[in-house]
């Protein structure tokens, strides 16, 4: 059990983010709009706005932090990117290629980098499924704090759990995110999951390999059961109106889960950081074949 | 079932881990911390972007007064035209009076003619009755 969460917590991705240059100002070095960096999959993007502004400060054309008419937001290949998933559900439900998932044969061909290549863009309104990125450096945190309260809520029916959390306890919680401190957050994370859960949050999105883009939060009753994910197949692909289970794969954390596995066993070892269990139905690949 | 999740994290992680040397490892940048800069170009740098915030403000501006200035040429040529359309009419206006005057001028001198030559025939049969 300890161990998943080990991996799961550690799981780390390369992105690639390219700044649009129209923030900065004309003659500006070209590889000042790339950085490279290891995200850890269990975080936001928006964690690395400081460290982004601070790498093309002095570049910039204008102050993006006083900024009131110009939004900013992250794209992958023109599309936009919700910041208020975890990094890895990103890179699972957007880059992925189905193959990825498929059951690894544990060889790797050299010089493939798998990588998440995100751009910073900006405009004058923002693209409707957005959340803005503010200014303020605590706007993941209070974000991420909601998350939290939903799932207490989802676990056991009022948020009693995450609320009576002391101040030091939350900002400790915070901060385990922040500096990937494991052991602190499994600590506090296990005050507020239940042994006998009501319902399961679970939010499920689809790969973008099946052309529609669909996110959807089924409600999971627990009591008096323990389902496994076979059992509540109907929930899961209902979600997508797929009639055909048997053409898809689930994917949670970057890898393809067995469906005989029991819900709560896999709620307990997969969630993210944010207290979600996050489900990608990625086509098989014969399947995404036809699809395109 | 365990050690089947635990071998596909792992190759997950190796397959994502390869070739990481090429990206930074920025964990102690994140959550706001930053990295000293020459206050000297910082300050420089806010002066720069204030003034060129300032120049893009006079740029709308000037913007918006060349588009009123072309709503006004706008309206002067549209001005300008009807008068010469109003021009147009007139001339051929006064072409027409001109003309009409000319007939009349001319049924006048027609008539003032008429009137001389009976005038005058009325004068010779005088002249001959006295004779």
């Amino acid at each position: 059990m300890n161990e998943i969460r080990q991996l799961v917590w550690n799981g780390e991705l390369n992105v690639l983010v390219s700044i649009d240059p129209s923030f900065l100002m004309k003659g500006s070095p070209k590889e000042m709009a790339v950085l490279r960096i290891r995200v850890p999959r269990e975080t936001y993007l928006i964690n690395y706005m400081p460290l982004i502004w601070n790498r093309i400060q002095d570049f910039l054309s204008f102050d993006p932090l006083n900024e009131k008419e110009k939004y900013f937001w992250f794209e992958h290949n023109g599309r936009p990117i919700r910041w208020n998933y975890p990094v890895g559900v990103l890179f699972d439900g957007l880059v992925a290629s189905s193959a990825t998932f498929v059951t690894s044969s544990g060889i790797h061909p050299e010089n493939v980098i798998t990588l998440f290549k995100v751009h910073l863009v900006m405009g004058k309104s923002l693209p409707s499924t957005v959340i803005p990125i503010l200014s303020s450096s605590n706007q993941a945190e209070k974000f991420w704090f909601h998350q939290w309260k939903q799932v207490c809520f989802i676990l056991n029916g009022s948020s009693k759990g995450i609320m009576s959390l002391s101040v030091n306890e939350s900002r400790k919680f915070w901060r385990s995110v922040i500096t990937r401190n494991f052991h602190d957050f499994t600590e506090i994370s296990k005050k507020i999951s239940p042994s006998r859960p009501r319902h399961v949050p679970i939010i499920i999105q689809t790969h973008k390999d099946l052309g529609i883009e669909v996110i959807s939060q089924p409600t999971i009753s627990m009591t008096g059961v323990n389902p496994t994910l076979r059992d509540i197949e109907q929930e899961v692909i209902s979600a997508k109106e797929i009639i055909d289970a048997g053409s898809y794969v689930i994917v949670s954390q970057g890898i393809e889960i067995p469906w005989d596995i029991a819900l709560f066993d896999l709620y307990l070892k997969f969630r993210s950081f944010d207290g979600f269990l996050y489900i990608t139905l990625v086509p098989k690949i014969s399947v995404a074949r036809t699809f395109r | 079932m365990d050690e089947l999740l635990i071998a596909r994290l792992l190759d997950r992680n190796n397959r994502e881990t390869h070739l990481s040397e090429l990206f930074q490892d920025n964990s102690g940048a994140i959550g706001g911390n930053t990295i000293h800069h020459d206050d000297a170009l910082l300050k420089t740098l806010t002066v720069l972007q204030q003034e060129l915030k300032s120049k893009e403000q006079e740029i709308r501006k000037l913007r918006e007064v060349i588009g009123l200035k072309n709503k006004n040429a706008e309206r002067l040529n549209d001005e300008l035209i009807s008068g010469t359309i109003e021009n147009n009419v007139l001339q051929q206006k006064l072409f027409d009076l001109k003309q009409e005057h000319s007939k009349l001028v001319a049924r006048w001198l027609k008539k003032a003619e008429k009137e001389t030559e009976v005038m005058n025939s009325a004068i010779n049969e005088e002249n001959d009755i006295f004779r």
